[in-house]
């Protein structure tokens, strides 16, 4: 447990003294801070809109015809998540990819084996200190995200909206930490260290973007600004009916969409958040039901990920050369 | 004569290199299929379109025409846009920093500088291998959706020229990318921060300014018909947008690229765009920003430089 720990703190304090780290963090930061102020002064122009029209109906004794804009604070938070999956990922490449790439540009493999430590001390030691690191950085986004809130829009958070940020943190957290296996992986394997970052950001680019982008642009509703079925006057049931007559077509459009992990780490995080209007008037045990399989598929894929990395570190000699 | 030497070996090492065919082959592929995907798309949902009317009639509702009438013949090419504001920059990236970071790798720099060679034909050769292995993928690129267009859809001489046309200015947006992946793999002693540089650049240009200039949400903007995203009066967003507008270089360019491609607005938000002439003017200054990076970085080189760290 004493070798696992110095080899997380030793790891820990690299990452910290590591300028891109600091870079991509801060890059992070601002841009979560950036949506989320883009995203309140959004929604209050909205408000200031819905007012004036209704003063100019009131004055000619009409009655509004829409509601009043509901605010859903965490409805704010979609543009973080968005960061969350492409700088997030790209933070979890780096920090598999610099884990492994220190130790065999400076050699320092063979120096730590020929101390009483296994391999798999190694490996464990690794991916506790990135997953502290993570940790960190996630909670530290969220607790930006607390502090933006009250600091723009003066909103505090309710119990349940403050358990659903500690869910989205933990889903987050896995979600960059597959990314983190992966690159690890590569690393370990890859002959070139630069053609691992390379493979890793092509393998980020198709399931990140490519894959999500397809099935976005395959969505029928998605053809027209604001939505098709909005556009012609179509409620849900309705539009659910005229769909499930083209149920081929959706079938492939949501297979191509579940291929990508950031899909399901997207539903299940906007399931959280309420972005999907649906998920508003859910309670939180029935969005996790409803949510399950993609949670699932993310722990599944971290899980596959440590496996992966354990069963590399063991095979590969390359990894011992240096 | 000894920039041509360069050039030739650049590009002879680049297709030697699997990293290279594995980006190269992801956007063949997505060349190959994003006009299918576009013509699968179109065809379903005017399809899904005639469902609906048929619900409409029965609920004795208004029949609005159909938002899809009339598309011009190469709306279906209108993937191609988002996947050179994603791969195709990427590509670029890796291919300038490949070239960029081969020569410190191979630990030969001080060799090639013991010849008789400028730093000068050294950067024109790079900067010419670079153009050129860009202007044979878009070639490529180019005859495949010129095919599939003719197949699924119609061709002409003029539909051939928008779509050249369109290729000509995405050459020149993805050559910035490649001149910054190229510029910062000279510049950078670690080849790492040399790769991440111009890819934070390509993750603020892509997603970051976007979302400040037309409140688009990151992911969102990745989307070939964009949500409604009225700015509506918000003073404080207005000033935002004033302030970062001209500096999206990605808007620029899809803004410029829908133009020639002569498809349908697809945005609501409350500001118009600016001309193509502008976008075309945005677009000139940011090559030769980028090519004052590639030169700036050029300068800065030290010849005596052994290898980089990885």
């Amino acid at each position: 447990m004493n070798k696992h720990f110095l080899i997380a703190k030793k790891e820990f304090q690299d990452i910290f003294r590591n300028r891109t780290f600091s870079i991509m963090l801060g890059l992070l930061l601002t841009l979560t801070v950036t949506s989320i102020l883009v995203s309140t002064l959004v929604f209050k122009s909205q408000v200031t809109q819905y007012e004036n029209s209704l003063a100019v109906l009131q004055s000619l004794g009409k009655m509004p015809v829409d509601a009043a804009p509901k605010l859903f604070p965490l409805n704010l938070l979609r543009g973080v998540v968005d960061y969350l999956e492409i700088i997030g990922a790209i933070i979890g490449i780096l920090l598999g990819y610099l884990s492994i790439a220190k130790e065999k540009s400076t050699k320092t493999f063979k120096l730590l084996l020929s101390r009483p430590i296994t391999k798999k001390d190694i490996l464990v030691g690794k991916i506790f200190g990135n997953l502290l690191f993570v940790s960190l950085m996630v909670l530290f986004v969220a607790a930006v995200i607390l502090a933006s809130f009250y600091a723009i829009g003066g909103i505090t958070l309710t119990a349940v909206e403050l358990m659903k940020i500690l869910l989205f943190v933990i889903i987050s957290i896995v979600y960059v930490m597959v990314f983190f296996t992966l690159s690890f992986f590569l690393s370990v394997q890859q002959k070139t260290l630069s053609n691992a970052l390379i493979i890793c950001f092509v393998i980020w680019l198709v399931f990140v973007l490519v894959l999500p982008q397809i099935g976005d642009t395959m969505d029928p509703d998605n053809q027209v600004p604001g939505g098709f079925f909005k556009s012609i006057g179509f409620d849900r049931p309705h539009e659910k009916a005229v769909l499930a007559k083209f149920s081929g077509y959706e079938n492939t459009r949501n297979f191509i969409e579940q291929l990508s992990i950031t899909k399901q780490y997207e539903r299940a995080a906007f399931a959280l958040f309420g972005i999907k209007p649906m998920y508003n008037e859910m309670m939180l045990p029935e969005i996790l039901v409803d949510q399950l399989f993609n949670i699932i598929s993310l722990f599944v894929l971290f899980t596959i990920g440590i496996f992966s990395d354990a069963y590399i570190m063991h095979k590969d000699k390359q990894f011992l050369r240096g | 004569m000894r920039s041509f030497f360069i050039a030739k070996n650049e590009i002879q090492h680049l297709f030697r290199e699997r990293t290279f065919f594995l980006m190269l082959t992801v956007f063949i592929l997505i060349s190959l299929t994003s006009t299918y995907i576009g013509w699968a798309s179109q065809h379903t949902v005017e399809s899904v379109y005639q469902e609906s009317v048929i619900t409409l009639q029965s609920l004795g509702k208004t029949v609005p025409p159909s938002p899809f009438s009339n598309l011009p013949p190469l709306e279906i090419v209108k993937n191609m846009i988002i996947y050179v504001v994603l791969i195709g920059s990427l590509l670029a990236i890796t291919i300038g920093h490949s070239i960029g970071t081969k020569d410190q790798r191979a630990g030969v720099v001080r060799i090639l500088f013991s010849k008789p060679l400028t730093k000068k034909e050294f950067l024109i050769g790079k900067a010419l291998s670079l153009g050129l292995v860009l202007f044979a993928i878009l070639m490529v690129s180019l005859i495949i959706s010129a095919i599939s267009v003719a197949i699924l859809s119609q061709m002409s001489i003029v539909l051939l020229l928008q779509l050249i046309e369109f290729y000509v200015v995405s050459f020149f947006y993805m050559l910035g990318f490649g001149f910054l992946g190229l510029g910062f793999g000279l510049m950078k002693r670690n080849s790492a921060i040399a790769l991440l540089t111009p890819i934070v650049i390509w993750v603020v240009i892509t997603f970051a300014l976007p979302e400040m200039s037309s409140a688009l949400y990151p992911t969102s903007s990745l989307n070939p018909i964009l949500p409604q995203t009225e700015i509506l009066n918000s003073p404080v967003l207005s000033a935002i947008h004033n302030v970062f507008y001209p500096f999206s270089v990605s808007e620029h360019y899809r803004v410029l690229s829908s133009g020639i491609l002569n498809l349908q607005e697809t945005t609501d938000t409350i500001y118009s765009n600016y001309s193509p002439i502008i976008c075309a003017f945005i677009l000139a200054a940011w090559v030769i920003i980028t090519s004052g990076v590639l030169t700036y970085s050029m300068s800065k080189f030290d010849i005596s430089r052994g290898d980089i760290y990885e």
